[in-house]
């Protein structure tokens, strides 16, 4: 099997770091509500992340909506 | 569709054929991908506190609130029996030194904030020698908060959340005396030396006669940085314009005498506290809210804390506000007390969990003319 049309570069690189990203958030996010030690530390990181994932996605396709939304939902329980 | 396409075809019903999956090296491949797929799932699982050995978590800790104080839908789950308070802060700039927080800034901030007890059934009467709390949220213009969380006992008296999770186990009272288990108080203590300490200084202050003449303080420490970048290690407190009186020997029946009274006293004239940074020297141990820092310690006064108004807690008032001690602003930072990261994380599920459960009216009312 050949891979005749693979995507651009930029968007791989993005689409993997993404994929990290966002299961990294998930871990962060049941450990931290998980945890009364590292509670706070957790939190510090669980928000700028969530903007940042959020920021990236929006940037570039910005008439995602399904991710949007998802997103814009994860921002309400940010807010705390 | 050709004819060209057939030879393919057969090729393809042959590898998408479900006996293709019973070769040895799919099924390797397919164990690897399992077992992968297993594994993070347990780590996820066990990320999760979900696998024994479960360790104390905010979850378990509510739970365990709710388990020794009763089911009491709708209110906090510790420090339940509360009033309102509104006022504002007059910041004088002194503390401006220590902590470039617009808070110490000179000017005036509104503050919205809390009197209770600590405890968690909210139609407890009031007794002498209930811990009272004051909890506030200043209001910045920026449109930013600050909130404290203050008791009027000078230390704390657990330095971390699996004392203070053991402690609540030890004193739960017993479901056929009514009363706590002497020996699981006296094994919980035998295991605490600090709590013995910290217990032997409150008993060394005396409380108050109301919550109008109380002192209430941080416990934890936190650290303030200023315009230069410099981080001094600080515990606040506020203390009372009010000259201190002590708790008398015999309490009113009134079972919520201690609120009644300041009621009345802040519809006489607004109530005031001197808002006092005391500043913590190398050594002072940041980390143990048990542990008192010495007496001779420098104290900045930041200025006057007003409380004009009380009201019955309702929708949009102090009811629904968490005071999280990590709701802090630039210039005010946690310090390394453990206790800071579980209250934070608790009082997000007690708040989480009274958010979603139907209210009824607190026990504390609030009649007559305010102010």
């Amino acid at each position: 099997m050949t891979m005749l049309n693979r995507f651009p570069l930029f968007s791989r690189v993005l689409h993997w770091a993404m994929a990290a990203l966002i299961l990294a958030m998930l871990f962060i996010g049941v450990g931290m509500v998980s945890s009364l030690s590292s509670y706070q530390r957790l939190v510090a990181i669980h928000k700028p992340m969530g903007i940042l994932i959020r920021n990236s996605q929006a940037g570039v396709s910005p008439k995602s909506h399904i991710l949007r939304e998802i997103f814009g939902g994860f921002r309400i329980f940010a807010d705390g | 569709m050709t004819r060209d396409d057939s030879p393919r075809k057969a090729d393809a019903s042959e590898r998408y054929d479900l006996r293709a999956l019973l070769t040895r090296s799919v099924l390797t491949r397919l164990a690897v991908i399992g077992l992968a797929t297993f594994l993070i799932a347990a780590c996820f699982a066990w990320t999760g506190n979900w696998l024994p050995p479960r360790h104390l978590d905010q979850t378990s800790m509510i739970d365990t609130f709710e388990a020794v104080n009763g089911p009491h839908p709708g209110f906090r789950r510790n420090h339940a029996k509360g009033v309102c308070l509104t006022g504002w802060f007059d910041s004088n700039g002194a503390g401006a030194r220590l902590s470039k927080a617009v808070v110490f800034g000179p000017g005036r901030v509104p503050v919205t904030g809390r009197f209770a007890l600590a405890g968690g059934m909210p139609l407890m009467p009031d007794r002498p020698n209930s811990v009272r709390s004051m909890a506030l949220n200043f209001e910045l213009p920026d449109g930013e908060v600050w909130r404290t969380g203050m008791n009027d006992i000078p230390v704390f008296v657990v330095k971390d959340a699996q004392a203070f999770h053991d402690q609540l186990v030890a004193t739960k009272p017993d479901a056929t005396t009514g009363k706590p288990d002497p020996e699981g108080a006296k094994a919980f203590l035998a295991a605490h030396p600090e709590t013995v300490a910290a217990l032997a200084i409150i008993k060394m202050h005396p409380f108050s006669s109301g919550f109008a003449d109380a002192t209430y303080n941080s416990l934890d420490a936190f650290r303030l940085t200023n315009s230069a970048g410099v981080s001094t290690p600080v515990r606040w407190s506020v203390q009372p314009v009010d000259a201190f009186a002590p708790e008398p020997p015999n309490s009113p029946d009134d079972k919520d005498y201690l609120f009644d009274a300041l009621i009345a006293r802040v519809h006489k004239a607004p109530a005031q506290w001197r808002l006092i940074l005391t500043i913590g020297q190398p050594g002072d141990p940041t980390n143990d809210a048990t542990i008192p820092w010495p007496a001779d310690r420098e104290r900045v006064d930041a200025g006057t804390l007003t409380v004009a108004g009380l009201e019955a807690e309702a929708p949009g008032n102090c009811r629904d506000i968490n005071f999280d001690p990590l709701v802090l602003r630039d210039g005010i930072a946690p310090s390394d007390d453990p206790l800071l990261s579980a209250r934070s994380a608790a009082y997000s599920v007690s708040f989480t969990r009274r958010a979603g459960e139907a209210k009824i009216p607190s026990a504390v009312h609030v009649v007559g003319g305010g102010t």
